[in-house]
């Protein structure tokens, strides 16, 4: 009894909060993405995680709001908040590279992640090369084509940019073309989906596996359309006949790894990216200047390297918890 | 004066009342805290959601504040102007009390996004005010439009924070409630506590206050009863307690010893009354003896009388001489049926007797006094009967067969306390012959007979008077309520005997 009454007690004045009792951080940053995928959450953790080391209260703008805003208007939110900087993962919205660059003239370094908005105001980019991606995917295209003509679809986001697609589409293509042995040959078509709009990712793959142009091999550039992917997979027995290239590392992607229902899945470091975001952010404001482009390892995750996979991401939680 | 101030401050009133007053104290010190501890409670519970009224007022005044500037830029009205400052300054008094700082919380950091974007809302609408003043349409267009949807992200931000407080003091209210609950069950508890062990103390201390009444109540009880040999202690206690005791400690002191003294008194009284009864019926003993020896003595004392009228009548002098001192001799006898004698009415009744043995014996039977002259014998006070038989004796077996050389004395002087066995100063009467004398065993019969029954062999003899030496011996002892005052000694046959007898000073009326 005297237990629950002194708990009690404990418990009653903590009701109060007090400023001075929390930890006071330097500077405030702002995550800006509108999708709100495993792999965005995944990033965000990590890039809490840095800013808590180095400082730095990170806030997911529009998180938890009444209604829904795009990245130009979180981007604008931030900057009537006088954030100390801000992290955008570009959604493709109208006029977030202007948002952008009101930030910047306010004084609000702003990183882009993943996608770049190279006409913006934005004061650096952390995402995978173009380059590299389109030389990762054409390997792992060599690995799983069979001889004769084989159909590939490529997916695309609405919010990726054209130019960007269009560098990853040429680059994979020549790396097939350099590397794929005689009596194999490519046709690489793309579709594109929206993932702005919700449930429309899951219509389109399922329309895509489904339909008489059904590829051999399906490539995914987000975790949500391999989700989609794997399930239309298995719920229309499409194993097998459909080879499915991943994008992240999700639990049911990691389980679809596991039980070998698809060959392989790309995957990036978000402990990485969120390090060089903020670091970029607090070089940037300690400095006033910082380098426009940091490169992000991307590299993909195999049923026989899925095993380590799961052990290396166990010891970097436990080692950031 | 400080003495009855410690018997005041440690008397039972005060111990009482100051026992009572801590109880009552304690309960109350109790009562207080839980009471405290409630009205806390009570207060927090009330207060849990003003936080969502100071932000649904934020969020009014926003509104006013949107509100006026549209009115303003729409009619360019003074009053419209005149609200919008009143409102500005009015936000910026109440988001001064919103958290301005980075902090680790979801809540105040939302309240530092609402103060600073109310700020950048108020910079854009005053912009959008000068801007109309200055007549540059475009720019005030743009500005109001910047500043309606930042005055959106407000609401937006004041409904979030608004829900997630609301959501949060709920929260807090619940567990402000379940904390009361616990509250008023602890109080309870303490409250019942607190009672019981204050009790507990006040029956202890009470029980420490009267435990030596009860233990006196006992003694007392037993004191009624008859029983003396109770053990009360005396009290250290300054209070009424403690005096009850100590006097009742005192009172039965007092009457223990009165009891012994009565107890003493008594035994002395019935030891001098059984004296008193032995004297008597050793007494009686004698003169039942002499009564017996002597064929009624009033008879022979009155005859004798008439002997002696009619001899001096007739002139024979001698015979009259001789049947007076008979008369005299018998006289005595009678007369002394109780009581004690002058020492000199025991020589005289001595002298007639050997007068009257010497006519028998044609004065063969020589007999002398020797009387100390500072000693007056009439002052000094005896058993009556004591010298005639010892005299008797010295000449009934002493001296009888050899009366011509034969020769009794009676001797009378003083004896100091270490010149006799009975330890205090005396009157010496010595009565010693010349005659046979006596044997050890004989001396040791005559001693030894005393206190019993026995009597001297030679009381029964029929020309005796018929008075043992055990009866003498006997009846100086009770009349003087001492030993070792009779003495009879002789160095053997053929050397005489001489019998002691002590009278002590103080009592014979030396």
């Amino acid at each position: 009894m005297i237990g629950l009454y002194v708990r009690t007690q404990r418990q009653v004045r903590e009701l109060d909060i007090s400023a001075d009792s929390i930890r006071t951080y330097d500077r405030h940053y702002l995550f800006v993405s509108s999708d709100e995928s495993q792999m965005l959450q995944d990033i965000y953790e990590m890039t809490a995680s840095s800013c808590e080391a180095s400082g730095a209260y990170l806030e997911w703008c529009g998180m938890g709001a009444p209604g829904h805003y795009s990245a130009a208007e979180c981007v604008d939110i931030s900057t009537a908040m006088k954030a100390d900087g801000i992290i955008v993962y570009p959604d493709g919205s109208g006029d977030l590279s202007g948002a952008i660059t009101r930030a910047q003239e306010a004084g609000i370094p702003v990183i882009t992640i993943l996608r770049d908005l190279p006409d913006s105001g934005r004061v650096s980019y952390a995402g995978v090369s173009n380059y590299q991606m389109g030389d990762l995917y054409g390997g792992q295209l060599l690995s799983l084509l069979h001889n004769g003509k084989n159909e590939v679809c490529l997916l695309t986001d609405a919010g990726d940019s054209e130019n960007e697609t269009q560098l990853l589409y040429t680059q994979m293509v020549q790396a097939v073309l350099n590397g794929a042995p005689s009596g194999r040959t490519m046709e690489l078509r793309t579709e594109s989906v929206d993932s702005r709009t919700d449930f429309d990712a899951e219509e389109v793959i399922r329309d895509i596996l489904l339909g008489r142009d059904r590829p051999d091999i399906l490539i995914c550039l987000n975790s949500v359309q391999t989700e989609c992917a794997i399930q239309a997979m298995i719920e229309y027995n499409l194993v097998g006949k459909v080879q499915v290239i991943g994008y992240y590392v999700t639990d049911q992607i990691l389980q679809a790894l596991r039980q070998e229902l698809i060959p392989v899945t790309m995957t990036i470091d978000t402990g990485e990216l969120g390090d060089i975001c903020v670091q970029a952010l607090d070089e940037y404001l300690e400095l006033g200047r910082v380098s426009s482009y940091y490169n992000i390892t991307l590299y993909g995750v195999t049923p026989m390297t899925a095993g380590r996979f799961e052990q290396d991401t166990a010891k970097g939680q436990e080692a950031d918890g | 004066m400080k003495k009855n101030r410690i018997r005041i401050l440690s008397s039972v009133q005060t111990r009482i009342t100051a026992v009572v007053a801590a109880v009552l104290l304690v309960v109350l010190a109790a009562n207080i805290f839980a009471f405290r501890q409630s009205s806390e409670m009570v207060k927090q519970i009330n207060e849990v959601f003003a936080s969502n009224a100071v932000i649904m007022s934020l969020a009014d005044k926003l509104t006013e504040a949107q509100g006026s500037m549209y009115d303003y830029l729409s009619t360019k009205s003074s009053v419209s102007l005149e609200n919008f400052y009143r409102y500005e300054q009015e936000l910026r008094e109440m988001t001064g009390d919103l958290n301005d700082r980075n902090v680790g919380n979801e809540l105040l950091m939302l309240e530092k996004n609402i103060r600073v974007m109310t700020q950048s809302y108020l910079s854009v609408s005053e912009d959008a005010i000068q801007g109309r003043r200055g007549r540059n349409v475009e720019e005030y267009k743009a500005d109001f439009a910047r500043a309606s949807t930042l005055f959106d992200y407000i609401n937006n931000y004041i409904y979030t924070l608004n829900s997630r407080r609301f959501s949060r003091n709920t929260e807090n209210y619940l567990s402000l409630l379940r904390g009361m609950r616990v509250v008023e069950r602890m109080s309870l508890l303490m409250i019942i506590v607190v009672s019981v062990a204050a009790l507990v103390l006040c029956v202890m201390s009470v029980r420490a206050m009267i435990g030596p009444l009860r233990t006196l109540s006992a003694a007392a009880e037993s004191v009624a009863g008859g029983d003396f040999s109770v053990d009360v202690r005396a009290s250290e206690r300054q209070d009424e307690v403690g005096v009850v005791t100590n006097a009742f400690h005192k009172m039965l002191d007092s009457i223990r010893t009165y009891i012994e003294s009565q107890r003493e008194s008594l035994e002395k009284e019935a030891q001098m009354k059984e004296n008193e009864l032995s004297m008597e019926a050793h007494l009686k003993e004698a003169q039942l003896k002499f009564l017996q020896a002597q064929i009624n003595p009033h008879f022979l004392f009155n005859s004798l009388n008439a002997g002696s009228q009619l001899a001096m009548m007739e002139g024979a002098e001698r015979t009259e001489l001789f049947l007076s001192r008979m008369a005299q001799f018998f006289r005595y006898n009678v007369k002394k049926t109780g009581g004690d004698a002058a020492l000199s009415e025991e020589i005289a009744s001595v002298d007639n007797y050997v007068y009257i043995l010497n006519v028998r014996f044609a004065g063969d039977i020589h007999y002398e006094k020797q009387i100390d002259s500072s000693i007056d014998p009439a002052g000094i006070r005896m058993p009556s009967m004591i010298l005639q038989p010892i005299v008797e004796n010295a000449i009934q077996h002493g001296i009888h067969d050899d009366h011509e050389n034969g020769r009794v004395t009676l001797a009378v002087d003083y004896a100091p306390e270490d010149e006799n066995e009975s330890g205090v100063d005396c009157v010496r009467i010595t009565v010693s012959d010349n005659g046979t004398g006596m044997t050890r065993r004989q001396l040791e019969a005559i001693m030894a007979h005393r206190g019993a029954d026995a009597r001297d062999p030679r009381a029964d003899e029929q020309d005796s008077t018929g008075i043992a030496m055990e009866n003498v011996i006997s009846r100086l002892e009770l009349y003087y309520g001492r030993e070792n005052l009779f003495s009879i000694w002789s160095d053997g046959p053929g050397t005489g005997t001489e019998v002691t007898v002590l009278l002590p000073a103080d009592e014979a009326g030396r």
